[in-house]
């Protein structure tokens, strides 16, 4: 079914234009803001003139970006007891996030639009994008250095006309701190510890400096976790410990047995059966066969600038455990999957008059890979996994302020990207992946052997599963490597007559494999008074394929080299109001999406709309001489369908329009800081989101298995976090329990969620259909240096 | 007494002593800039509400350490108020507005202008009790201005009645 009335249809277009332009020549004679009241300007919102380029590439204020925006700074930051993105996101509207201590460590699906991982919005450093370059996720986990961010700009919607591919549900730009707003001479660090719950632990430094026209902005972080134990999560048949150490699924070697050639006792993780687990059989120093999920993450950035001039380095790297993503029957989750990015890049910034040159450029390698062991259809494997890949390019953005009206801006970008095409992939079954140390007797000439996976029932001493090769993780075998050429140009032009701001956009990108797209942007703003704000929107985007979906199959994803981008029309309308005590902040966004990929396939259409609302409010404090109360309440709601279901009982997809699946409909967030006294401050942080059908491909949804009767749902939940802390102007001390009421819960599963519930027996689903989230208070105390 | 417990304790007694030296201390942490344009803006409005200002038919504002903001003045310089809007360390001549980024204070701004009598604004509160006229910052979300009286009195400035009912007076 194709729903028959399209809103952004030209003559809807041209009404919603013709209805601006008769508001615009009513309020022709709405006076400057400068002529306020005063106490209308006391009430005005002060994150409503915060500078911003994320939505447009210039420098506006909120109040004037083409787009539905949420700013955390850095005070809500330290208030809140944040200490990494997910949590952040968590507290955000529109984001159903979730947390799988697995390949990711957490998932955020914006606007509701389900995908295998973060990969649909943006994520950018300073406005360069740090998504993976293979598989197009936004690694969201502990590994960015808090102290350096100044804020975190979340933009709701496509923005593709600045940023060209992927900007397609959204954007997440983390701005860091700069000592260009320095004093001469003068230095800053920010240093702080952090101890938690399961041995997690903490050190974050970041330290700006200024000398001259020299200046200097470093950061580092280091986390180390051993992560929660099984018992600290919800309850799930295929999480249950024993069945790591199964010999039916991991034979005699991984799993608890005899041999059968020797009639010795092998423990768990004795891999090659001769009864003793030695040190090259342990994994993250212990056995496999047992549960155990250590993470550490870590990382680097330094910028260093001279006048115009910035030179910068990031560098960061993700080790996680395998959690409970996978069935228990099927992945051992003590092993090491890794991240990597690595970016270098030169800017310059020069002013000529009215005009402004911004270049850029920039190198960047991203890498995915690690340890991977697993059981599937009766045999057992211990394969090593890897792509890496690298990029250059070049960026120039001009903007021209022809009057006090009209800026114009315009720019062009050019992008060479070696990627790798499927996994270097070792020890896996004949045919897949990548391996030249067994490509020679592979029934492909490049592949795995097979040699590596041996049938569990019969592991024994003298035939065993082998560790895998070693692979070189920096390197992209040509033979395995395909290349890119990216260009694009775009051009925006900005009329504002106080009342009015309209911002028009086109950009053309074109890239050597996907071919050419344009993404348009369309937007006016009209200031109905001081208090009150209005923006009309409409943009389109595309999402470029992953090199991942096209060539990165494996035994438990498909892939597809004739994929299309998705792509997308969104059309929102975004009220802003500004009370005494609230500040509201309202979008109804509709947005239909074309090309949709699923399971390695284009599979039709998907049409989303929804709600999000934003409230922030203040109030004065009972307490004499401490800050005021101040917090928010934001809801959403989310409606998303989806053309083509996925049909679990005979492995295709097939028409029909029905509930997309794993996004709650209904999410509130809720936060509230009350200072105790000018130096203690509390808050609570509360989440609720509703029951969710799940998503096609996931057998446990009755309306897409036939052999299924009970339609299972994810369960509503909801989580209570609460943070202490104390502040003196040099230090500070922070104390954060999160999950008070130790709420219990599964989350819909991630990627095809196809490991069912019938825990009897297994089907070699690989993902699970439910992940447990925990179950438990964890606890952490932070203590911060400010010099 | 049981060593068990004597960790816990001394947690406790250090937990106390710091709330209770907390309520002692008044310390504004809490308080950083406005975003400049309606920094601007705000000090544009709060100039229109000093009588010897408004008479005059150029009001000279000297801004120190803050050039986004002296731009954004100069935008809002207009036919009913026209601003003459410097920049630097100290003018040659005093101004009649004289406004500092807190990050480059010290005492000397202070003393420079306690002699000579002029409307002094800085973007930190902090810095309201050591002599500055008006605070104008971010104060958790909207603008907090202060209005130091007995500085603005000795300084010789004269505001209309109306506007002290909507600022935050110190007067002591």
């Amino acid at each position: 079914m194709r729903l028959a009335l399209h809103p952004f249809s030209v003559q809807n277009l041209l009404l919603a234009g013709l209805a601006a332009a008769n508001m615009a020549a009513a309020h022709s004679q709405e006076k400057p803001l400068e002529q306020i009241s005063l106490s209308d300007l006391m009430a005005q919102r002060t994150e409503l003139y915060q500078s911003s380029d994320t939505a447009s590439g210039v420098q506006e204020t909120l109040k004037d970006a083409p787009a539905a925006m949420l700013v955390i700074d850095q005070k809500t930051i330290e208030l809140r007891g944040y200490q990494h993105l997910t949590e952040l996101l968590e507290d955000a509207p529109g984001f159903d996030t979730y947390i799988y201590n697995g390949t990711v460590y957490s998932q955020a699906y914006q606007r509701g639009y389900r995908t295998p991982w973060t990969q649909r919005t943006l994520l950018l450093i300073n406005g360069k994008v740090d998504n993976n370059l293979w598989n197009h996720t936004a690694l969201i986990s502990r590994q960015y250095p808090i102290n350096i961010i100044d804020r975190v700009e979340i933009l709701y919607g496509p923005a593709g006309v600045v940023y060209g591919p992927n900007a397609f549900l959204g954007v997440i730009n983390i701005i860091t701190k700069t000592a260009k707003s320095l004093s001469q001479d003068e230095i800053k660090l920010d240093a702080s510890i952090s101890l938690a719950s399961f041995k997690s632990q903490a050190v974050d430094m970041a330290l700006l400096g200024k000398y001259g026209d020299f200046y200097i902005n470093a950061a580092f972080r280091d986390f180390s976790s051993d992560e929660a134990d099984l018992d600290d999560y919800a309850e799930w048949g295929y999480t249950q410990e024993n069945l790591l150490s199964d010999p039916r699924y991991w034979g005699n070697g991984i799993g608890t047995g005899v041999d059968p050639a020797t009639g010795n006792t092998s423990p768990n993780g004795d891999i090659n059966v001769d009864g003793v687990v030695s040190d090259d059989e342990l994994r993250n120093g212990r056995a496999l066969g047992r549960y155990y999920d250590p993470s550490d993450n870590h990382s680097f950035f330094a910028e260093v600038g001279w006048q115009d001039w910035q030179l910068g380095f990031l560098d960061w790297q993700t080790s996680e455990g395998y959690g409970l993503y996978y069935s228990f029957a099927d992945g051992q989750p003590n092993a090491a999957w890794q991240h990597n990015s690595k970016q270098w890049y030169l800017e310059n910034s020069s002013q000529w008059q009215k005009l402004k040159v911004d270049s850029l450029l920039l190198q960047r390698e991203s890498q995915v890979g690690g340890d991977w062991v697993e059981a599937f259809g009766g045999a057992v494997n211990i394969s090593v996994w890897n792509s890496f890949n690298k990029a250059w390019r070049f960026e120039q953005d001009y903007q021209y302020q022809y009057s006090e009206q009209l800026n114009i801006n315009w720019g062009l970008k050019y992008e060479r990207k070696t990627l790798t095409r499927t996994y270097a992939l070792c020890n896996y079954f004949n045919g897949f992946g990548f391996c030249p140390s067994q490509g020679a007797t592979s029934s492909t000439g490049f592949s795995s052997d097979g040699s590596g996976v041996k049938l569990a029932a019969q592991i024994n001493s003298l035939d065993f599963t082998p560790l895998p090769p070693t692979i070189n993780e920096q390197f992209i075998d040509p033979e395995n490597q395909g290349q890119t050429t990216d260009k694009g140009a775009y051009s925006q032009l900005i009329w504002d007559n106080q009342t009015w701001r309209f911002s028009t956009g086109l950009r053309f990108d074109d890239n050597s494999i996907y071919g050419s797209q344009w993404s348009p942007r369309a937007a006016a703003i009209y200031r109905w008074n001081p208090k009150t704000t209005v923006k009309l929107v409409y943009g389109q985007a595309f999402q470029e394929p992953s090199p991942k979906d096209l060539y990165g199959q494996f035994n438990g994803r498909e892939a597809n080299a004739n994929l299309k981008p998705e792509k997308l029309d969104n059309i929102e309308l975004i009220l802003l109001h500004q009370g005494r005590y609230w500040f509201h902040d309202i979008s109804l966004y509709n947005t239909y999406y074309s090309d949709v990929i699923a399971g390695s396939q284009n599979v039709g259409q998907r049409h989303i709309h929804g709600v999000e609302y934003k409230g922030k409010f203040r109030f004065s404090n009972f307490v004499n001489q401490a800050d005021k109360i101040t917090g928010h309440l934001f809801y959403s709601w989310t409606q998303a369908r989806a053309q083509q279901q996925y049909d679990n009982s005979q492995g295709i997809w097939i028409d029909d329009w029905d509930e997309q699946g794993d996004i709650a409909p209904h999410k509130l967030n809720m936060a509230l800081n009350v200072p105790l006294s000018p130096t203690w401050h509390w808050n609570l942080m509360a989440r609720w989101s509703s029951a969710k059908n799940l998503f096609s491909e996931n057998p446990l949804r009755a309306s897409s298995n036939q052999n299924r009767d009970t339609n299972t749902k994810a369960s509503a939940f909801w989580t209570l976090d609460s943070h202490w802390l104390y502040q003196q102007p040099h230090w500070q001390l922070g104390f954060k329990v999160d999950n008070i009421f130790a709420q219990d819960y599964l989350a819909p599963g991630p990627e095809g969620a196809s490991s069912g519930d019938d825990f009897s027996q297994d089907y070699d689903g690989f993902q699970n259909s439910l992940v447990p989230q925990l179950n438990q208070r964890t606890y952490r105390i932070t203590w911060e240096v400010k010099l | 007494m049981n060593k068990a417990m004597q960790t816990p304790l001394s947690l406790l007694l250090t937990a106390l002593c710091l709330l209770v030296s907390s309520v002692l201390v008044n310390h504004q942490a809490n308080a950083k800039p406005l975003p400049d344009e309606l920094a601007a803006l705000l000090l544009a409005k709060l100039l229109s509400y000093e009588l010897q200002l408004v008479e005059k038919p150029i009001i000279h504002i000297h801004v120190v350490g803050n050039s986004k903001l002296a731009d954004n003045l100069r935008a809002y310089s207009n036919n009913t108020m026209t601003f003459n809007i410097t920049e630097g360390k100290y003018p040659e001549q005093p101004p009649d507005v004289f406004f500092v980024n807190s990050e480059l204070a010290n005492d000397k701004d202070f003393a420079y202008s306690k002699q000579e009598h002029l409307l002094s604004v800085i973007d930190d509160p902090d810095w309201i009790k050591k002599g500055f006229v008006l605070a104008v910052y971010d104060d958790l979300g909207m603008p907090g201005v202060q209005l130091n009286l007995k500085q603005s009195n000795q300084n010789q400035l004269k505001w209309q009645p109306s506007v002290l009912d909507g600022l935050e007076v110190l007067d002591d």
